[in-house]
């Protein structure tokens, strides 16, 4: 396996090349912008040289900056761009809640007009109480939905955005962290009523709010609330994963001296 | 200036009520006035700051590249790689909007340079309390 100490070897171009792919930035920007620095370092040695200056190449490197110093500042740059890169804070310690409960709000109203044509249509009661068998399985499917899905699939997007505009892993985990406190707050329970025990009732609670199903700490700590926390980051882990794996490809591939391979974010 | 800083733009200049940074803009304002002209490549851009500004505007030469990166991105100059005596080069030119960016930017900045001008041409009466000019 070649050792990243190769890179110590190497010119100019690819030390640069590893540290901004090392940085995350995409593996052809960095390509791009080593190429254009290195012909840069090119015309400026055959000034130099032209003008007998001493130690030409000491000067070159002093004139274009520290590579680890540059290439932080194209990464800087290059994340800068963006809305999101700019305010990486507000972007993804902020926004991710209100994300998930977007997406809960479009679930619900998507949900509900499916229901209204389906009662329309003649094909399910209209009423709010239901059969047992009948609300069980919309539990189990409301549970399915709102606490898995809809956090996953709201984790792996905004992550993917994280990675996309910042590059920071940090903030990946941190972003999933914040989607999966709330989602581990809603807990989705059914209820049989004892006057009525063919009819039951589906319910939504929340810690700390709801009257009708008090809260409690240790409802917070259930084995299901912790897979509702744990959901979301686990898919902020599985992008991390990725991501390191990217990287660590495209920096073998420019130790060995070939392409760095193209996989996106 | 020791590196490019990133840039604002004429309308975060003109709709703040504070403007805490003078230099925000003035390497993209520097940039696309020497693109304006002619085409030219990262190292002949470097060049020519450091040349037609008498050596007042040094910087890490390096740091030019993110930000004509960016400018292109926006769409305010496109590049391509052009052969040079059997080297390959990315020059870049300046696009239609980046002629209207720069017409905007050097606008605002000599509106700037002017205010500021005139603060220190009339330096001397600016130090006179207003107490003392009133009983002068």
């Amino acid at each position: 396996m070649p050792s990243f100490l190769f890179m110590k070897e190497k010119p100019v171009e690819t030390t640069l090349y590893a540290e901004l792919i090392r940085r995350g930035l995409p593996a052809d920007y960095a390509k791009r912008t080593a190429e254009e620095l290195d012909d840069h370092r090119v015309d400026l040695l055959a000034n130099l040289r032209a003008a007998g200056a001493a130690n030409p190449e000491a000067v070159a490197d002093e004139r274009l900056g520290k590579t680890r110093v540059l290439a932080k500042r194209i990464a800087r740059d290059y994340h800068r761009r963006s809305w999101f890169g700019r305010w990486p804070l507000v972007s993804f310690v902020v926004l991710p809640p209100l994300v998930l409960a977007t997406a809960w709000t479009g679930v619900v109203l998507v949900l509900f007009g499916v229901g209204k044509i389906w009662t329309w249509s003649g094909g399910a009661p209209g009423e709010i109480w239901s059969p047992v068998e009948y609300t069980r399985l919309s539990w189990g499917l409301a549970l399915g939905v709102f606490s898995f899905l809809v956090p996953a699939v709201v984790a792996w997007f905004y992550g993917r955005v994280v990675l996309q505009t910042t590059q920071s892993r940090m903030l990946v985990l941190t972003a999933c962290l914040g989607i999966g406190l709330l989602n581990s707050l809603p807990r989705h329970s059914y209820r049989i009523d004892p006057a009525k025990p063919e009819l039951a009732m589906n319910l939504i609670s929340v810690p700390f709010c709801d009257p009708m199903d008090a809260a409690s700490l240790r409802q917070l700590a259930s084995p299901v609330a912790a897979s509702q926390l744990l959901t979301p980051v686990l898919i902020g882990v599985i992008l991390v994963w990725r991501d390191n794996s990217r990287r660590r490809t495209s920096l073998l591939a420019i130790s060995d001296g070939s392409e760095p391979a193209r996989v996106a974010a | 200036m020791a590196y490019l800083e990133p840039i604002g733009s004429v309308r975060r200049m003109s709709t703040r009520r504070t403007n805490p940074d003078f230099l925000n803009g003035v390497p993209e304002l520097v940039v696309l006035e020497l693109l304006s002209r002619r085409a030219m490549y990262g190292y002949e851009i470097v060049q020519a700051i450091q040349e037609q500004s008498g050596g007042v505007l040094g910087f890490g030469e390096g740091c030019v590249y993110p930000l004509l990166h960016k400018l292109e991105e926006r769409g305010q100059l496109a590049s391509q790689r052009v052969a040079f005596g059997g080297r390959s080069r990315v020059v870049y030119r300046v696009t239609t909007p980046g002629k209207s960016r720069l017409a905007e930017t050097a606008t605002e900045w000599r509106r700037i340079a002017a205010s500021i001008q005139g603060i220190l041409q009339g330096g001397d009466h600016a130090l006179v309390p207003v107490h003392e000019r009133k009983a002068g």
